[in-house]
């Protein structure tokens, strides 16, 4: 009957379908842009980890048993262990023209070593040994080729001799492609077996990955224990960054958030409209002797129903266009090519995500279960606690008043 | 509560006593009653008259839990009324005590039977004993062919009689009625009066009736006249 009541007073009175759809909006946008960032995030915080930072470093060498083996047998969550060095340099091709380059010198078995940075490096042309191996921006913006030979700055530091710097000839070895430009353009690999002597008095450092990256406290305790000291975890070396990440998703999160709240003031209105004009009738049940709660109940059903079906249907939108987001845009894509041509101006190359642009192919999407819980859960309880708050006006109707009045 | 509202042995089902109601404003305090005394026993049928905005429908709100005495004691059917909580004013209105209002006050989008049922379901849960109740009391009333009528499809004397079967669903041990004939036409008031009375008398409940019309104060076994503030037996 509570149902049927609101139903009726739902024709007559103000209608909560827009505010529905508000959530249902709401949410649906929520999803898309978390799932979207999360995919961007995500994708380059792995490919971060994978190709350059791994999740622990140890000093190799330093204070105990710091070697693959030992921090193998130390840590039984640990997929790989690879000793590296970092060296910071210029590098020139034939014709003189430079680009800053960071080199890291890996074991020649590296791929072999490390089955996430194999996987993650996508030989374009030649392989991993026998020379530099350089990105494919690189390849490109110095016109580089497999077989080439160039030129790298050699700087070695000195307490007695001081800085001492030298060319070193390299042979281009290999070109990889990992869809990430700063590792694309800046970043090159070296067989330990072609550095010859560059980065020679450079301490080499362990990168350890873990089978769970969240496991990082746990295995820098399990290193200790075992006398593995100075271990390192990815989230302190790259604090600012993904810190910078996460307060841009808390950001993004906060102002798509504000959908619900406008939607909650909407829900608040058009339910104190609700209960203003049933004034009449909510007296009236309170003389029968209904109490003040189980008047509320009724109107808190309806802020219930606008709430978690608004909120249902969004994750449903949300899921779906979360999921195919690639179509979608195929879809956008090809309508405005369609208008373009309709129109006549052309304009069948269009692209939201351009490759000459963004530097992407697909656009990635990651949803998490708990974002996703988060989210359709705020969408309902904005109604929810819009409707509370409107309906409290139900204890403040006094019968005799209204009734008198009449 | 005095010992005048402790007194069972005159097994009364209303008892008030030194009732007194003022609104106050910023700009003046208004004494509506004045120190009101007022006893029922079970089975009485009594009027209350008296000049307009003297203060009957006040007394009357304040008799059936509606309002609260700025003094003053009240006991019906048992219940303290003036140290009750909200929710026992609830259960109160909801199991001791039927309204009949000068405007019928029906839920328009509910039905005669829905309408009349109402009290019964909020009071017990049990819809089905509910629908019996209130398709009995409708028969009685003359509306057994007018079940499934929402109130816009009934006339000023038909929708009062449903409030009438909705006051008495949950055999109160009182009706209050607040000129319940007050906008009907000559014939239906008549209809509404006679019910009220032979219905109150058939299932021996007490009915306190405020009214304008001589007639239906006349028939009332007990009559009283507000005046000034004061309740006062004829």
């Amino acid at each position: 009957m509570a149902s049927r009541w609101f139903r009726s007073g739902r024709e007559s009175g103000p209608s909560l379908a827009p505010a529905t759809a508000g959530i249902a909006v709401g949410v649906a946008a929520l999803l898309c842009v978390i799932g979207v960032m999360n995919g961007f995030q995500l994708g380059f915080i792995d490919a971060v980890l994978d190709l350059d930072s791994y999740h622990v470093r140890v000093p190799a060498g330093v204070d105990g048993p710091a070697s693959v083996s030992g921090i193998i047998d130390a840590l039984p969550g640990a997929t790989a262990a690879l000793p590296f060095v970092d060296v910071r340099t210029m590098v020139a091709n034939k014709r003189g023209k430079a680009a800053a380059l960071r080199i890291k010198i890996v074991p020649d078995d590296a791929l072999s070593l490390d089955p996430a940075l194999a996987a993650r490096l996508e030989l374009r042309s030649g392989e991993f040994s026998g020379g530099l191996v350089v990105g494919s921006e690189l390849s490109k913006r110095l016109d580089l080729r497999v077989g080439d030979v160039v030129s790298v700055l050699d700087v070695s530091a000195d307490e007695e001799e001081g800085i001492d710097a030298s060319m070193a000839g390299l042979s281009v070895a290999g070109v990889f492609h990992c869809g990430y430009y700063d590792f694309d353009a800046a970043l090159a690999f070296l067989p330990e077996s072609s550095a010859g002597g560059l980065g020679r008095g450079e301490a080499p450092t362990i990168g350890i990955k873990l089978g769970d990256r969240y496991g990082d406290a746990r295995a820098i305790a399990e290193l200790a224990e075992a006398g593995i000291a100075g271990a390192e975890s990815w989230r302190e070396y790259n604090r600012a960054f993904f810190g910078a990440l996460r307060m841009e998703k808390s950001v993004m999160m906060m102002l798509v958030g504000l959908i619900f709240l406008v939607v909650g003031v909407n829900i608040f209105h058009s339910m104190r409209k609700a209960v203003y004009g049933r004034v009449e009738d909510i007296a009236t049940m309170k003389a029968l002797g209904a109490d003040s709660a189980s008047v509320r109940r009724v109107f808190m059903l309806d802020g219930i129903a606008a709430g978690v079906g608004g909120a249902l249907a969004g994750l449903c939108a949300g899921l779906l266009v979360s999921m195919n987001v690639n179509e979608v845009f195929s879809a956008i894509e090809a309508f405005v090519a369609f208008a373009y041509r309709i129109v006549g101006a052309g304009g069948s190359a269009f692209e939201i995500f351009s490759p000459k642009l963004f530097y992407i192919g697909d656009v990635p999407v990651r949803l998490s279960f708990a974002e996703t819980l988060f989210i359709t859960a705020a969408g309902a309880s904005s109604a929810v606690a819009a409707a509370w708050a409107a309906s409290s006006r139900v204890s403040r109707i006094l019968p005799s008043e209204v009734l008198r009045d009449e | 509560m005095n010992e005048e509202l402790m007194d069972e042995s005159r097994d009364d089902i209303l008892v008030c006593s030194r009732v007194r109601k003022v609104f106050a404003s910023e700009a003046e305090e208004l004494e509506i009653l004045g120190g009101v005394d007022l006893r029922l026993g079970r089975g009485d049928r009594a009027s209350i008259t008296g000049p307009s905005g003297c203060g009957k429908s006040t007394l009357l709100s304040i008799l059936g839990g509606l309002d609260r005495p700025s003094s003053g004691e009240v006991s019906v059917g048992g219940v303290d009324l003036v140290r009750s909580g909200d929710d026992g004013l609830s259960a109160f209105r909801a199991s001791v005590v039927g309204f009949v209002f000068q405007f019928h006050y029906l839920l328009k989008d509910f039905t005669a039977l829905e309408n009349a049922m109402l009290p019964a379901y909020m009071l017990s849960g049990d819809r089905k004993a509910a629908v019996a109740k209130a398709r009995v009391l409708l028969e009685a009333v003359g509306l057994g062919g007018r079940l499934s009528h929402v109130p816009a499809k009934l006339s000023g004397g038909e929708r009062q009689r449903v409030a009438i079967a909705r006051a008495l669903i949950n055999d109160p041990a009182i009706v209050l009625a607040d000129e319940p004939t007050g906008n009907l036409d000559r014939a239906s008031a008549k209809a509404v009066e006679d019910l009220l009375f032979e219905l109150a008398e058939r299932r021996g409940t007490t009915l306190l009736v405020v009214t304008h019309d001589p007639g239906m104060a006349e028939r009332a076994s007990r009559r009283f006249v507000l005046r000034d503030g004061a309740l006062a037996e004829s």
